[in-house]
């Protein structure tokens, strides 16, 4: 049974047939409840791309807790919460059964420090060399910033990941990678961070590298 | 099925059948249950006949039972209502069986035996040097904080197709010692082994996604 309670136009807690309202994260929500028996392709994509949008997240967690710190958010949303809403709604393609994650559109950090000119990214070896141009002219750059790298494995949900790095002025970050056994897919991200970790820019996508041994 | 709240003092510490009602008790919980119905007559069915969803939870199930040990730790999430065992091999059934009807195969290198955030083995391998041994080995990349996950516990598990055997090594070994050497079953050789690892925080309370190392024939 919902209750009424006082309010200006009243809020209702409790069930009302297959109907359930309460208070989450200081919002009064409402969903059915009960045993479902089928669901539309619809739901199931959405279903697909909550599984698929978590996936992807988790092994970065601490990658957007800084990368989303400072970006601003609707009361009651973490970095988390951000991070999902903005990669579920833009980096997933295709309809259900065929959802997909779009490594292109995909969002490790947001914020208004500025890029550096030309980021890139090579195979040198058994190690991933990004490379960028300062630019120590363009507004709102310090030579103090620092880059922030993800280096995404989509085939086993892995990630190398890099939170203070190089400066910006030395041009060049290095990650050396594990010795892995045959073919693999690798996907590279660069964004920057500033030196009190309180300003930081759009992740940018640099590309795919594929590691090949044999 | 009536649960037991409290100690009874009729029903003690009594445990099997009573007429048509069975005391037991499931995860540590004293239950009454319905006694099954003993059906005579029922015919068993061969292979073919039998459903395909009958034959790929009997090809998971034995396999999970196997690695129960490890199952528990790893599928062991508060957030599920399922029990680990039967989460693991809701998975499984979904993922990790190939084949048509009545030819269902377990596609090993899919299997999961454990499911978490923390962070995976990287670049595991398997080897045999020694006859009945295999070592398995990982690394630790330069990007992960090594103070925040070295000493996590090491949970592996070695598959014999052959015997159909698991052969459980929990706790074993920390992720910095990036190596463990297990001893297989005397006469194994020529067996071929599947192998699993994932870690576990010390406090227990996070563990990573199983990875496959991969799989050797014992020489």
């Amino acid at each position: 049974m919902a209750t009424l309670r006082p309010g200006s136009l009243g809020t209702l807690i409790g069930r009302v047939g297959n109907m359930v309202f309460y208070e989450l994260n200081g919002k009064i929500v409402g969903r059915t409840i009960g045993v479902v028996d089928s669901y539309s392709d619809a739901q199931l994509g959405n279903q697909m791309g909550f599984g698929l949008t978590t996936l992807l997240l988790n092994p970065v967690n601490q990658f957007i807790r800084a990368g989303f710190k400072t970006t601003p958010k609707e009361p009651g949303w973490n970095f988390h919460s951000l991070a999902f809403s903005l990669n579920k709604k833009n980096a997933l393609t295709g309809k259900y059964p065929n959802v997909e994650i779009d490594f292109t559109k995909v969002i490790f950090s947001m914020g208004g420090l500025p890029l550096p000119k030309n980021p890139q990214v090579k195979l040198a070896g058994n190690c991933l060399e990004f490379s960028w141009e300062a630019d120590p002219e363009t507004k709102g750059n310090d030579e103090r910033d620092q880059v922030m790298l993800v280096a995404y494995f989509p085939e086993t949900l892995q990630a190398m990941t890099v939170q203070s790095g190089s400066p910006r002025t030395s041009e060049k970050h290095t990650i050396l990678l594990p010795s892995f056994k045959g073919k693999k897919v690798i996907e590279t991200y660069i964004a920057f961070i500033s030196e009190d970790r309180e300003r930081v820019s759009n992740s940018v996508y640099l590309g795919q590298i594929i590691w090949d041994n044999q | 099925m009536a649960i037991v709240k409290k100690r009874d003092v009729l029903l003690g510490e009594i445990k099997g059948r009573i007429g048509p009602v069975v005391v037991t008790s499931v995860r540590n919980v004293k239950v009454l249950k319905a006694a099954p119905v003993h059906k005579v007559n029922k015919k068993k069915k061969k292979k073919a006949e039998l459903p395909p969803q009958n034959l790929k939870l009997a090809l998971i199930s034995t396999f999970i039972s196997g690695a129960k040990k490890l199952v528990n730790i790893g599928f062991n999430n508060k957030k599920n209502v399922n029990a680990a065992f039967q989460s693991a091999v809701k998975y499984n059934l979904a993922h990790a069986i190939t084949g048509t009807k009545p030819n269902f195969e377990i596609n090993y290198p899919k299997i999961v035996i454990s499911q978490g955030n923390r962070e995976m083995a990287w670049s595991s391998r398997i080897i045999a040097e020694k006859k009945d041994t295999v070592t398995i080995s990982w690394e630790i990349p330069d990007t992960v904080k090594l103070r925040e996950i070295g000493n996590d516990n090491a949970f592996i598990l070695c598959y014999d197709v052959s015997s159909q055997r698991a052969v459980i090594s929990d706790n074993c070994t920390s992720r910095s010692a990036l190596s463990y050497t297990r001893k297989l079953t005397a006469g194994s050789s020529g067996h071929l082994i599947h192998a699993y690892i994932f870690f576990v925080s010390p406090d227990q309370k996070s563990v990573s996604r199983s990875d496959y190392v991969g799989s050797i024939v014992l020489p």
